[in-house]
């Protein structure tokens, strides 16, 4: 009777640990695209309308500039580029987004020194020819040697299902929008103006200088960063800018037109004077993100200092109460062995957004570890939010390893945990891991309801392959299923690899 | 005449590593006497004294009291008072002699008074070193302390060893009084010692060790009827050598 | 009834003994030494002192927790050299024997010296705590850890977790003496006690850089409620369980393993 049970358990243990591991290909098709120069920049939008994301590539040579386009149909992707699109010389920045009813797909917008230009799309072909828009100065005055980059400056923020454009100048943030003729004009003048601070091996912290718009170009120039959200509870989306750590916030009234000047100045005053004082000082970002679901921007602040054994980082919550925002956090999450800033996403499928902090214990012993192991082993804590508060204990904690080569000073290869993917379709986040010394990769499937233990322990599928330094999740089907995109940028291979889901 | 036996001692075995110290000895305690345990250095005396006292473990043998035997050596202790003398006896060397006996006596749990100590002490001749430490004592003095250890609990039973060993001829008398004193008042005394003066003035009874075994045991008296002890003693251990 | 003469009887053995008087010199001198120090410079800048800044003492019971922490840390050494001594010691003089021969059960010499150390560092500590935090208190008061209005920890859930801290240093500390206590009774030479004792620790600690095997270890755990609670006074979140069931579990375990194993050993040690 003994060696019956014992052998059903070995069984049970045996059968289980062959049905929880399938191949990746049972639910990915992998497929591979080749081009022929070196990847600058990558991203995803459904140029054509047609409900499927369309793959762009950004390539840089001395000679000229490229977006290679992918358009995706029913079948998914060609390994050839559908188009190669040769970019104006001239362009420095570009953004994709529908300014006009004109043509069916959407426009690659981008700007010039002195205008806004337009490529349209007409029979799943770009025009290499582009559009002019209108004569613009803004913040660049020359074009850049470089790839341009993209910066999304195409919304639509007033809802009528045509995008508008906003181009920093020296002094104003102007918003053009386009008429039913299809000419676009400068419509409102917005107080926001990047700062500007004179390049100078003596200073070494900016200061906000008044600049001329025809200023010499020998200074930096650094734009805030603008979030496009709902501040005040009216269901229009207001602009939220952060420079540092002071807030501006320029609501849309009714007409649909944005305050001149800013309603709100928030002026978190992050680091103390102390805090100024130290060397280094700490470094902190601030992020405007919408935590506990109830359609308002709420802001998170991370601070981290670097002490004499690892760091002190602290998480400052500011919940947006009806449109305001007091100084006084409504938590501080406090943690010793954090490092860089962290993710917030929602994983458990519950809309209110988690963090994920990266903790990793710094110690002498820990350092000598490092050192002869070549491998720093560290912690994503999963701290799950609730209404914008969060646990003191993480729900988790998914191991990740980075190692280290110490010849070239980077980081060569490791165990890199990503959470943005969701495989099954259950709307909870799943873990993609990334094992270089195993070449493998592998899908922990989030777990249901989970507060604690969210992800299987075991892998719930697994490939091997050629890994690339970068992983990419996206949904590029619109099927609710996130799709697997190897991106080699690093590893200077022209080739992308797809595992896009059945 | 029957003897009354306090303690009994049956086969009694003991070996250190392999080497072999007691080897398969008997003999009594008589009550209300003194027995001399008497035999040359290395013969084992000071072992059977440790068994007898708990402080190391026989390998065979069977001890009894009052005809009972004792299965577990280091209970004899719970089950009769005794007073104990070990050869180079050792104290506190930070505390003075009374506080020793003081530490001494709560180790006993035995509820001993100032009065008793100080009794003691002045039975000893310590009496001008009693608030003295003991890291200032000679050797005798420590011998003194260590005889007033021994009576510190109103023994039954006086287990000695070498209780004479440092002490000078005046002090030898006054322990030889102190332990006749005893044994009249109903005490017993086990006693081993190279000092056979006193051992024949004091010893109503003599066990002989030599070489792990015992070579003799009786009546002091039928043994030196012809002969000192002292003659006896090397004839006896002499013999045994061939 | 025994075990509490035990106690009588090494009260006063360590009473005049000179190593309880070194341990409480040197203590004592280093609490007050630090202290100066940190008052010192602080009274010479008018404002807190460079020390203090990089430290980042911002109230008394950061100060407070990091200079016991830096004591514990010496205290814990000689707490190590007397336990594993005890006994050895008193075999090494000989006044082991003259004890052993009286009416006293070998487990009741244990568990009296096992419990008269505990009694013993445990007042020490907590002189050493209570004083602390007096010198805590007086040189940066005691306030709210707070960042812009908001409250981290409370002074009273400070005080309150600081006692609770200082409680629960009864286990690993109890856990510890009795690992030394039974390195004690193996040995008859306190030099060879001193030296198994200190590696079985060192080996310990070796294995608290190992990252499940840590929990197992009673290194990990000897100053854990302390750490706890200087986290805590930094500002960082004092979250207690599961960790401290751990410690309670593993330092129990230790405690009565050890002690269990001294009796044993001393039961059927052979006294020279």
């Amino acid at each position: 009777m003994k060696k019956f049970v014992t052998l059903f358990i070995c069984f049970l243990f045996f059968s289980f640990n062959s049905y929880a591991q399938s191949d990746f290909l049972e639910i990915f098709e992998k497929s591979e695209m080749k081009f022929d120069d070196l990847m600058d920049d990558i991203f995803f939008e459904d140029l054509d309308n047609n409900d499927l994301k369309d793959i762009v590539i950004q390539t840089n040579t001395l000679k000229n500039k490229k977006l290679l386009i992918f358009f995706q149909n029913r079948d998914g992707f060609n390994s050839a580029p559908s188009q190669i699109l040769n970019m104006d010389e001239n362009a420095i920045i570009f953004d994709v987004g529908n300014i006009t009813n004109q043509y069916p797909g959407k426009e690659i917008v981008y700007l010039t020194s002195s205008s806004l230009r337009y490529y349209y799309l007409k029979d799943n072909f770009y025009n290499p020819e582009s559009i002019k828009l209108i004569d613009i100065s803004s913040i660049f005055l020359s074009p850049s040697p470089e790839s341009p980059v993209r910066c999304e400056f195409i919304w639509d923020l007033n809802e009528d299902k045509l995008d508008e454009l906003y181009v920093l100048k020296p002094n104003y943030l102007t918003l053009l929008s386009g008429e039913k003729n299809g000419v676009f004009k400068e419509t409102q003048k917005i107080g926001l103006n990047p700062i500007f601070s004179i390049r100078s091996p003596l200073r070494f912290s900016s200061e906000d200088l008044e600049v001329p718009e025809n200023f010499s170009q020998k200074i930096i120039t650094r734009v805030p960063v603008l979030y496009f959200e709902d501040f005040n509870g009216d269901k229009r989306k207001d602009i939220i800018s952060i420079f540092k750590d002071k807030i501006k916030v320029f609501l849309q009234n009714e007409k649909r037109e944005f305050s001149k000047e800013p309603d709100f100045e928030i002026n978190l005053d992050i680091l103390s004077e102390e805090e100024k004082k130290k060397i280094p000082p700490p470094s902190y970002s601030v992020d405007a993100i919408d935590l506990n679901n109830n359609g308002l921007i709420d802001i998170v602040v991370s601070k981290s200092q670097l002490q004499t054994m690892g760091s002190l980082s602290k998480i400052y919550i500011h919940l947006n109460k009806e449109g305001k925002i007091s100084l006084t956090p409504d938590q501080i999450l406090v943690n010793d062995s954090a490092f860089g800033h962290p993710a917030i996403l929602d994983i458990n499928g519950d809309n209110h957004k988690d963090l994920i902090i990266s903790e990793a214990k710094m110690g002498i012993f820990q350092i000598l570890k490092v050192l002869i192991t070549k491998k720093l082993t560290y912690e994503n804590a999963i701290y799950l939010g609730q209404s914008g508060k969060y646990p003191k204990l993480p729900a988790t904690k998914v191991k990740s390893k980075i190692r280290f080569d110490f010849e070239k000073l980077e980081r060569t290869e490791g165990e890199i945990a990503y959470f943005s993917g969701d495989f099954n379709k259950d709307g909870i986040k799943d873990v993609l891991k990334k094992i270089d010394e195993k070449n493998m990769l592998a899908i922990f499937l989030g777990v249901s309801g989970a507060r604690k233990k969210i992800f299987s322990k075991k892998a719930s599928y697994r490939v091997k392959a050629e890994l690339p330094s970068e992983i990419i999740i996206e949904d590029l089907n619109n099927d609710k299923v996130s799709d697997i995109i190897f991106d080699f940028r690093r590893d200077e291979k022209k080739k992308l690899v797809l595992f896009l889901s059945k | 005449m029957k003897e009354d036996f306090l303690l009994r001692i049956k086969n009694l075995s003991k070996s250190f590593g392999g080497l072999k110290v007691l080897d398969d000895i008997s003999f009594d305690v008589l009550r209300g006497k003194i027995t001399g345990f008497l035999g040359p250095n290395g013969a084992g005396k000071t072992t059977t004294i440790k068994i007898l006292l708990g402080l190391i473990n026989r390998d065979m043998g069977q001890i009894e009291l009052n005809g009972k035997e004792i299965q577990d050596v280091k209970n004899l202790k719970f089950k009769i008072t005794i007073g104990a003398l070990m050869e180079f006896p050792s104290f506190f060397s930070h505390l003075t002699s009374r506080e020793n006996l003081k530490i001494l006596s709560l180790s006993d749990n035995y509820q001993t008074d100032e009065k008793r100590i100080d009794h003691l002490l002045n039975l000893v001749e310590l009496k001008h070193a009693k608030d003295r430490k003991i890291k200032t004592f000679s050797f005798g003095m420590k011998q003194k302390l260590a005889i007033a250890d021994a009576f510190l609990n109103d023994p039954e039973l006086l287990i000695l060893d070498e209780p004479f060993n440092g002490l000078d001829p005046n002090s030898m008398d006054i322990l030889n009084q102190i332990l006749k004193n005893y044994v009249r008042e109903k005490g017993t005394v086990f006693i081993s010692s190279h000092i056979l003066s006193e051992v024949e003035d004091l010893c109503d009874w003599i066990i002989l060790l030599n070489k792990r075994k015992i070579i003799y045991k009786g009546v002091l008296k039928s043994l030196i009827s012809q002969k000192s002890l002292k003659e006896m003693y090397l004839k006896l251990t002499k013999d045994e050598n061939i | 009834m025994k075990i509490s003469n035990v106690l009588k009887a090494e009260y006063e053995i360590y009473r005049k003994s000179s190593l309880v008087k070194f341990i409480s010199i040197i203590t004592f001198s280093l609490s007050v030494l630090f202290g100066f120090i940190i008052f010192h410079s602080s009274s010479f800048t008018g404002s807190l002192s460079f020390l203090a800044l990089m430290k980042g003492y911002e109230n008394g019971f950061n100060f407070s927790i990091s200079l016991i922490y830096s004591i514990f840390n010496i205290l814990i050494f000689f707490m190590i050299v007397t336990a594993s001594t005890t006994v050895s010691d008193e075999a090494q003089k000989g006044t082991l024997r003259t004890i052993l021969v009286k009416r006293l059960k070998r487990r009741e010499l244990i568990f009296g010296k096992s419990i008269f150390l505990l009694i013993c560092f445990f007042t020490l500590i907590a002189i050493i705590s209570l004083l602390s935090l007096a010198v805590g208190g007086i040189l940066f008061g005691f306030s709210d850890i707070s960042e812009k209005n908001y409250i981290i920890h409370s002074n009273l859930s400070l005080f309150y977790n600081y006692f609770l801290s200082l409680f629960l240093m009864i286990f690993p500390i109890s856990a510890l003496i009795n690992l030394c206590l039974f390195f004690s009774v193996l040995f008859n030479n306190n030099l060879m006690s001193l030296i198994s004792c200190f590696g079985v620790n060192f080996i310990f600690y070796i294995f608290t850089e190992l990252d499940f095997y840590k929990y197992l270890f009673l290194t990990n755990y000897i100053l854990y409620p302390l750490k706890a609670f200087q986290k805590m006074a930094q500002g960082l979140p004092l979250v207690w369980s599961p960790q401290i069931w751990y410690m309670i579990i593993v330092t129990v375990i230790y405690l009565i393993g050890f002690l269990v194993l001294a009796v044993i050993f001393f039961r059927n040690k052979e006294i020279p």
